[in-house]
């Protein structure tokens, strides 16, 4: 018997090992079998890991997420200024929009205006507007280039403007009708009177040389008279706002609005009178 | 005892990354398996019963944490323990390359293992796809990872610098 014992004591690590083994694989087979809840022993060692585990893996997947926001609110701020950018972008694009439809209704009316079917015109975007003391001029788009030249006229479908001054390359200075130096021929539509239409320098128009015989009443209409051949005939000038006839004298003092509302004005169209269609 | 308590701490320790920060790292099959170096380290240096009682236990806990195939860790653990003890045996194991060699091996030897046991006992079944890409990145993962480790252990080794600690 103790012959045996010796024999395992001396061979205890083959024995150990051979022990060790058969219960590893009596533990790896059972494996496959269903899992039974583990023993109080197996309960513990498997919190003196998962604990600490856990912990780690909480903290990292903390940090992860951390870095995983970070970067995603990075990506969501770069994508909220793009967004930004487009908006702004449309909205522009939808203003632009808005502005050519309104502009292109307003181009319409002037070409259909009986002037264009008259003369030769050249469409002109008022680009600029001066104002000096009594002095008035609008800058437009066009000059020597589309064969704009001093002393043209100008106009809109609701009247005249004034005339071209001073041309450029691209661009042209329009005194216009309310000017201190403007001086228009004009034509009373109803009486068919004719006299000078002045600026006065405040935005109105001072009608002169009108004969204290004439009839002459607020609300009429006076018209480019053609004369001089500056303008052509027939064009709205103003209309009449104020009549003041005196006992003495040869004219009348008379004051009107001009037609055109100058502080409005877009587009207007330079007519060449010497190039009739 | 002591050396015994250290390697414990030391495999309590790997067991805990194994299934916690290295589950994080973005390595795929090279992933070292941290309780495959100590069992290395343990089998040249404890190759006696003491060594193996030890390797077994740690197998289990790593069981017991993360394996679906309970008993696995602990069989492979031993299976490899024995066959470290056993080359260590014949060869002199004082020498760096040896170990970069026994990584490189049992590595290949640990994974075909994991890989053909569930095979073995169901030889019905299809070898699983990437057996040998798996085999070559895992024994990179280890070779990268394990000599630092054994290294590691080597220098913590209460033991070191007496006969049978090997000289690294």
């Amino acid at each position: 018997m103790w012959k045996i014992w010796d024999f395992i004591k001396e061979r205890r690590k083959l024995f150990g090992g051979i022990i060790l083994l058969a219960w590893a694989f009596s533990l790896f087979t059972a494996g496959q079998a269903p899992r039974v809840s583990p023993g109080p022993l197996a309960k513990i060692l498997l919190a003196l890991v998962s604990y600490p585990g856990r912990t780690i893996t909480y903290t990292l997947e903390g940090l992860a997420g951390i870095g995983r926001d970070y970067f995603l609110l990075v990506g969501v701020k770069a994508e909220n200024q793009k967004l930004k950018q487009n908006l702004l972008e449309l909205e522009a694009s939808r203003f632009q929009c808005r502005e050519t439809q309104a502009e292109n209704v307003r181009l319409k009316t002037l070409l259909q205006y009986s002037l264009a079917n008259t003369y030769t015109v050249v469409p002109a975007q008022v680009i600029g507007r001066n104002q000096n003391g009594g002095y008035f001029s609008l800058t437009l788009n066009q000059g020597q280039r589309a064969g704009l030249r001093p002393g043209l006229p100008v106009a809109t479908s609701q009247g005249l403007v004034g005339r071209i001054s001073e041309v450029g390359f691209q661009e042209s200075k329009v005194i216009l009708l309310t000017d201190r130096n403007s001086a228009v021929p004009i034509v009373m539509e109803k009486t068919r009177s004719q006299g000078i239409a002045r600026g006065t320098g405040d935005g109105k128009l001072e009608i002169r040389y009108f004969s204290r015989l004439e009839d002459v009443g607020v609300g009429d209409l006076a018209l480019t008279s053609g004369l001089e051949g500056i303008y052509p005939k027939g064009i709205r000038v103003g209309q009449i706002q104020d009549v003041r006839r005196k006992n003495f004298g040869l004219f009348q003092d008379i004051w009107a609005d001009p037609s055109v509302d100058f502080s409005r004005l877009e587009e207007v169209l330079v007519i060449f009178m010497e190039e009739p269609k | 005892m002591r050396s015994i308590l250290l390697y414990l701490g030391w495999g309590w320790l790997f067991i805990v990354l194994q299934v916690s920060l290295f589950a994080f790292l973005p390595l795929g099959e090279a992933r070292p398996d941290l309780l495959f170096f100590l069992v290395l380290y343990l089998g040249i240096e404890f190759g006696t019963l003491g060594g193996a009682i030890l390797v077994f236990f740690l197998g289990y806990v790593l069981d017991l944490v993360s394996s679906s195939f309970f008993g696995l860790n602990s069989l492979l653990a031993l299976l490899l323990f024995f066959g470290v003890s056993w080359v260590s045996r014949r060869v002199d194991p004082r020498h760096l390359p040896f170990w970069a060699v026994a990584l490189a091996v049992f590595s290949v030897g640990e994974i075909l293992l994991f890989w053909f046991w569930p095979w073995l006992l169901n030889p019905g079944a299809e070898l699983p796809a990437g057996l040998f890409s798996a085999l070559a990145l895992r024994t990179v993962g280890n070779l990268v990872f394990g000599l630092p480790i054994l290294k590691l252990l080597y220098l913590t080794d209460s033991r070191r610098g007496k006969e049978s600690v090997p000289q690294l």
